[in-house]
């Protein structure tokens, strides 16, 4: 075989290589395309709910001004443990905590939210609360929650 | 052509590793009445393997539920069920839970059961809360009430725990409400509750709003 041939031959392996390539991508996007809008639990993304801005521990701890931290995990781990100054506020005794909540926060504050760790959806539904239905916009979620809170706490010097 | 039996391949690995559980649904959607406190879900399932299975635990991913299997052991065949208890006492809207249910079974180890549960709200007050800064002129300030059911739904004899706000319940034309309110004085901070007592469908309840001057 020639060197013309030999470069005709390659370029041939090449094209076929991508072609196989595209129609392999092509078979998995269009499941995962499908899965992405009809899949009752497709990405946060494509849900209807609004997902509250998460904001990483280390960040919280050197924003200036107030700031007021919540805690959305059950009564119960609360009274075993939160985060210095927290203060509890769950869906399950929402209308019982909100007015001390409301008296605690003040204009211009950081409301972080926080509940168990990553997988918990607590925090996320106490956030929205509290923009829905108290118009506090400057509201997040600690990213990681409680479970992150303690790493952090054993990394300090 | 070879493409193909790769992935048709591929497609019955897949299938050689199925879990030995199968469940007749992994995600339930319940819908509930005004003010129902607990609601129920139950995900039926069946051992389709060839060998026990044992169920070793059942999490839910919230305070707010229970969730226990029939029984602990599973003969190939045999049919069973979780069930789950949800709170409901505080919420509203749309609660998204899941239970996370852990096997002895090589293949199927994990299955994650998503329940839904939609919390009607037969009075949306929107926002609960008004606020004026100390300094501010005063003015009054309003907020949006919908009612799902206006037929069978009556407002009661509102009441303001301070002296300091007015507060007025004003009927809408389009339907629905508007709360007006006014603070007497903004030159030092106070905070009121007004009580708005509502009847839905003969169920007397009582909705609150938070008024302040920070």
């Amino acid at each position: 075989m020639n060197a013309p041939d030999r470069m005709n031959s390659s370029r041939a392996f090449l094209l076929h290589a991508f072609r196989q390539a595209g129609v392999l991508l092509l078979a998995a996007l269009i499941p995962a395309l499908l899965a992405g809008v009809f899949h009752p639990r497709r990405p946060a993304w494509s849900r209807d709910q609004a997902m509250i801005p998460e904001v990483a521990w280390g960040t919280v701890r050197e924003w200036p001004g107030l700031k007021l931290l919540v805690d959305a995990r059950s009564e119960e781990a609360f009274q075993r443990q939160h985060i210095s100054g927290a203060f509890p506020l769950s869906e399950a005794r929402w209308e019982e905590r909100l007015p001390a909540f409301i008296k605690a926060w003040q204009p211009g504050a950081r409301v972080v939210v926080y509940c168990d760790n990553t997988g918990c959806q607590a925090s996320q539904a106490v956030a929205r609360r509290l923009r829905r239905e108290l118009g506090i916009n400057d509201v997040f979620v600690l990213k990681g929650g409680w479970g992150a809170w303690l790493v952090a706490q054993k990394s300090l010097p | 052509m070879r493409l193909l039996a790769v992935i048709l391949a591929l497609l019955a690995g897949g299938q050689n590793g199925r879990a030995a559980l199968e469940w007749k649904t992994t995600d339930l959607q319940l819908k509930t009445e005004v003010g129902q406190e607990q609601a129920v879900a139950v995900f039926p399932f069946r051992n389709r393997g060839d060998k026990t299975v044992r169920i070793i635990s059942v999490d839910p991913s919230c305070s707010c539920m229970a969730a226990e299997p029939g029984k602990e052991v599973y003969a190939p065949g045999e049919a069973g069920e979780i069930r789950v208890e949800v709170a409901l006492a505080g919420y509203v809207g749309r609660l998204r839970r899941s239970v996370a249910v852990e096997t002895d079974d090589a293949t199927g180890r994990f299955a994650e059961l998503i329940l839904t549960v939609d919390i009607p709200e037969p009075v949306v007050i929107n926002p609960r809360f008004l606020l004026w800064r100390v300094g501010d002129r005063p003015e009054e300030k309003s907020l949006e009430i919908v009612v799902a059911e206006p037929k069978t739904t009556v407002f009661g004899e509102i009441e303001c725990s301070s002296p300091l706000f007015h507060a007025r319940l004003l009927p809408q034309p389009a339907g629905g409400y508007r709360l007006a309110v006014e603070p007497a004085d903004l030159r030092q901070p106070a905070e009121a509750i007004i009580h708005l007592p509502v009847t839905i469908a003969g169920r007397p309840q009582m909705r609150l709003v938070y008024v302040a001057v920070k």
